[in-house]
């Protein structure tokens, strides 16, 4: 037996070479797919891991140190300053700095010394209450290109003893001086918030790799399937034929694994680039740990096994069946995946903290991978009903087919399908940010700083007055507080900047040096929502390529496969006098309905999951654009796969020397 | 029903005449009172074959009849639901199915009515598949599977692959694969159904001969007299029964 493998698929001509080109690109593409997935997950962890620290905890035990902060802002990057004042003689070092700031002591990272430098110190430096003491260690910082600082103050420091209005959900924007005994390790909302949409994204990006996966294990199944009944009628046992398999697709798929660990090593410092969270990221965060690169690997390597053994189970169990194709590829639901996917949902329930990002999980996995379980039943049923109802002989044999075969039906098409529900959620997702990007957009040319509503007069008098001083021409009017905040308490300073490109920065200095910087609540609510945007739009459109590629693919190889497997009943109906035009509309019919039939649900499907993020009128251009998309791939698709499929279905229908 | 008991009347072979080859000791296969069903029909019905080593027996009945399921129940490809099928002494029915793989891979030969040779290997290749399977070398097993070739007129095909062989070809490569493990029995489901009368002829003879001239039982499904005729003894099956026939 050994080397027979090796043999079988030297000797197999075009069919095996694509038999060994899928198994090792689709091991190279997944592997790729899922160790970027995997970096973007850790890296988030790694994010939220070395910002925990920023978010206070009241102590328990005695005060060690008053902390507060506020997110500061240079143009729209927004700088994150954390506020220190020691409460003991022997405050606790700030994690990895081996120190304390002294009051009137500034550390800051190395993106904001740069920038400290580059601008004109009435722009930023002059916002700091003291001078540059300290670069921020990287261990610190959520990304490379942070702009953070750390200000030593003294306990009875003004800044230190007011309460500060806080924030809806971004802690960071403003955090009152609180008196811990600790530094925390609780990442915030606005972190796991993140981790949680990341991991939503990687479900939604599984589909089509399971797909993809799916295509590669089983391309050639009939081809196996019937090599397999042979062999156990010659006499080969259960193990002897599994092992061949298994030797064969781990051979293959380790391949493919190794190819895309490779890929991924060349692509890393190029995804390091990618902005997530208005970051870049360390490398080291994007890289999963050896142990893990090394468990997706074999994992990816079984899982192609045992799809691959799986479709062998036929005809390892009836080698007479199989042999003389007496099995009907019947097919019912597959009713365990119900288990996975009640496991997923609770445990993303478990975990997550965000309620929209929960429900928008829950109704991915629930539609996007039930569609994965129901897809065989669908085109068996298509099939069963279409034969019944035909009036044509390319109609009846179309449903024949389909009812017989839905699984291969579905390799064909599921691809395309699972593009169409991404696809789809994209579209209502991307409608639902834009909508939220227009409101950012009307604010940005203003600082809304909030104070308290005992000192709005006051504090509007004494910004116009010191904005007339500084020479930054300005309106300064008095508005209500955001929503969220109680009107009674808390209101708006909103400066109107007349050249916000030049003086914006000076403005925010100018207010800061006067004691009047109250944080800006509505940036920092409209800001990461527009990160989020953009983060969505970035992945979306990484994703929608991904799921489109695998879909194409996926018909054009399906439908190729599906001729070859079929290439008895094929010759014989030639034989029998079918024209080749009947052969080929049945084809075409068994390509086109199960595609709209399906495309249609998952869209469907898709666009209920992406309102689940917003809710927004479908009929916009962002949604209709998608779905335009879509719609040309899809015909893309069929074109395509007929185009290809023509000269095989008239090669192995008519060519006696194809029969096996 | 044993095949001793009466047959259904019938114009052409007839009862009480002696068979050919004179049978001795015990048989080496023996199947008794096999019930095989397929949902809510019955195939088999209490049907009974004894084979006797180096003798050849030619299994007829019209389609349907039961005896392609016959061979393969006796062959352990199929399980009956009823009945004893007995190789040298010992159950086959009972064996675990990997037992009965070994049984097939090492005492039993398969001619099927379409060749069934693996497209991706060349002939001397697919004849040297069981001998792999066994667990001989491919070297070995090629080296071995080639001297199979020239009596069997293949001399100068090994390299060839199926799709370049003609359908008599293919089928004589099928009988050098049945034959490769020196079977103690060769099973035949309808070999020539596939072949025109001429190539047909020629490849049953090649069958017998060989079987013959390697001392292994020959068990062949066939619809054509003209190959029972060749054999020593035919076995009638219908409506899954089975009963001997007697040559005229």
């Amino acid at each position: 037996m050994r080397g027979l493998w090796l043999r079988l698929l030297r000797g197999g001509g075009t069919a095996a070479r694509l038999e060994i080109a899928l198994p090792v690109a689709a091991g190279a593409v997944i592997t790729l797919v899922l160790l970027l997935l995997l970096g973007l997950q850790q890296g988030l962890d790694h994010r939220a891991d070395r910002t925990a620290w920023r978010t206070p905890e009241p102590a328990a035990g005695e005060a060690t140190v008053l902390q507060a902060g506020h997110l500061d802002y240079i143009g729209e990057r927004p700088i994150t300053v954390i506020e220190l004042a020691a409460l003991t003689a022997g405050p606790p070092d700030v994690p990895h700095m081996g120190d304390f700031p002294d009051p009137g002591e500034v550390w800051v990272s190395p993106a904001l010394a740069s920038l400290t430098d580059e601008l004109p110190a009435d722009h930023l430096a002059q916002r700091f209450p003291g001078e540059i003491a300290a670069e921020i260690d990287a261990a610190l910082l959520e990304s490379p290109d942070e702009l953070f600082a750390v200000v030593g103050r003294a306990p009875d420091d003004p800044a230190m003893t007011a309460e500060r209005p806080s924030h809806q959900w971004n802690d960071a924007a403003s955090l009152s001086p609180v008196a811990i005994d600790h530094w925390s390790t609780t990442p915030d909302l606005y972190q796991t918030t993140y981790r949680d949409i990341a991991l939503l994204v990687a479900v939604l990006t599984a589909l089509p790799l399971v797909g993809l996966g799916g295509l590669a294990a089983r391309l050639t199944a009939a081809r196996r399937q019937r090599r397999t009944a042979t062999l156990r009628l010659l006499g080969a046992s259960t193990a002897q034929v599994a092992r061949l398999a298994a030797v064969e697709l781990a051979v293959l798929a380790g391949a493919g694994v190794l190819l895309g660990a490779a890929l991924h090593q060349v692509l890393l410092p190029l995804a390091t680039q990618a902005t997530i969270k208005g970051g870049t990221w360390f490398q080291a965060d994007l890289r999963p740990d050896p142990w893990l690169t090394l468990a997706v690997a074999a994992a990816i390597v079984a899982v192609l096994i045992v799809g691959a053994i799986s479709g062998l189970l036929p005809a390892v169990r009836d080698p007479l069946g199989t042999y003389r194709r007496s099995r009907l590829g019947r097919t019912r639901p597959r009713w365990w995946s119900l288990v996975f996917i009640a496991a997923a949902v609770t445990l993303f329930w478990l975990r997550s903290s965000n309620p929209f990002v929960t429900i928008a999980f829950t109704v991915v996995v629930v539609l996007g991978w039930g569609l994965l379980a129901v897809g065989p039943w669908l085109i068996f049923n298509l099939g069963r009903l279409l034969a019944r109802t035909a009036r044509s002989p390319q109609g009846f044999l179309a449903g024949r087919r389909l009812s017989d075969d839905p699984h291969s039906a579905w390799r064909a098409v599921g691809g395309l399908a699972l593009a169409g529900f991404i696809s789809g959620f994209v579209a209502a997702g991307l409608a639902a940010g834009i909508g939220n990007a227009d409101a950012y957009e009307a604010g940005t040319e203003r600082i809304d700083a909030v104070v308290t509503a005992a000192g709005i007069d006051t504090a509007a008098s004494e910004a116009a007055t010191a904005l007339d001083a500084a020479g930054v021409p300005a309106t300064v009017a008095a508005t209500a507080p955001p929503t969220w905040l109680d009107a009674a308490d808390w209101a708006t300073l909103a400066v109107t900047v007349d050249d916000p490109g030049a003086d914006m920065d000076r403005a925010r200095t100018v207010l800061a040096a006067s004691g009047l910087a109250g944080p800006e609540l509505r940036l920092s609510d409209d800001l990461p929502t527009m990160w989020l945007l953009q983060d969505g739009i970035v992945i979306g459109f990484l994703i929608m390529p991904i799921a489109a590629l695998v879909g194409l693919a996926a018909m054009v190889i399906g439908a190729i496969a599906r001729v070859l497997a079929q290439r008895d009943t094929l010759l014989g109906l030639h034989l029998a006098g079918t024209p080749q035009r009947v052969l080929l509309a049945a084809q075409r019919r068994e390509m086109l309905l199960p595609t709209a039939l399906l495309g249609g649900i998952a869209v469907a499907a898709g666009l209920a999951g992406g309102t689940t993020l917003g809710s927004v009128d479908l009929l916009n251009p962002a949604t209709l654009g998608v779905l335009t998309g879509l719609l040309a791939l899809a015909a893309a698709a069929v074109l395509a796969a007929d185009r290809a499929v023509r000269p095989v279905l008239a090669r192995v229908s008519t060519d006696l020397a194809e029969r096996e | 029903m044993r095949e001793s008991s009466p047959p259904p009347s019938s114009g052409r072979p007839q009862r009480g005449a002696p068979d050919r080859k004179a049978r001795s000791g015990s048989p080496v296969l023996t199947a008794a009172g096999l019930v095989k069903r397929y949902g809510d029909t019955t195939v088999l019905h209490d049907a009974a074959l004894d084979v006797h080593g180096g003798e050849t027996v030619a299994v007829m009945g019209p389609s349907g009849s039961g005896k392609s399921t016959l061979l393969y129940c006796l062959s352990g490809v199929m399980t009956p639901d009823a009945g004893t099928v007995t190789y040298r002494g010992e159950r086959v029915d009972t064996r675990s199915d990997g037992r009965r793989a070994e049984l097939r891979r090492t005492e039993f030969g398969f001619v099927f009515q379409f060749p069934g040779l693996l497209p991706e290997l060349s002939a001397a290749e697919n004849v040297a598949l069981p001998l792999m399977l066994a667990g001989t070398d491919r070297r070995t097993a090629i080296t071995r599977a080639s001297t199979l070739f020239p009596a069997l007129g293949l001399d100068g095909l090994e390299r060839r692959r199926p799709g370049a062989l003609s359908g008599g070809q293919a089928q004589r490569v099928g009988i050098a694969r049945a034959l490769a493990t020196e079977p103690a029995v060769v099973f035949a489901d309808e070999p020539t159904g596939a072949l025109d009368t001429e190539t047909g002829d020629e490849v049953m003879s090649l069958l017998l001969a060989s079987a013959v001239e390697r001392g292994a039982a020959l068990v062949v499904v066939t619809h054509d007299e003209r190959i029972a005729r060749r054999c020593d003894r035919t076995v009638a099956v219908a409506d899954g029964r089975t009963s001997a026939l007697e040559r005229s």
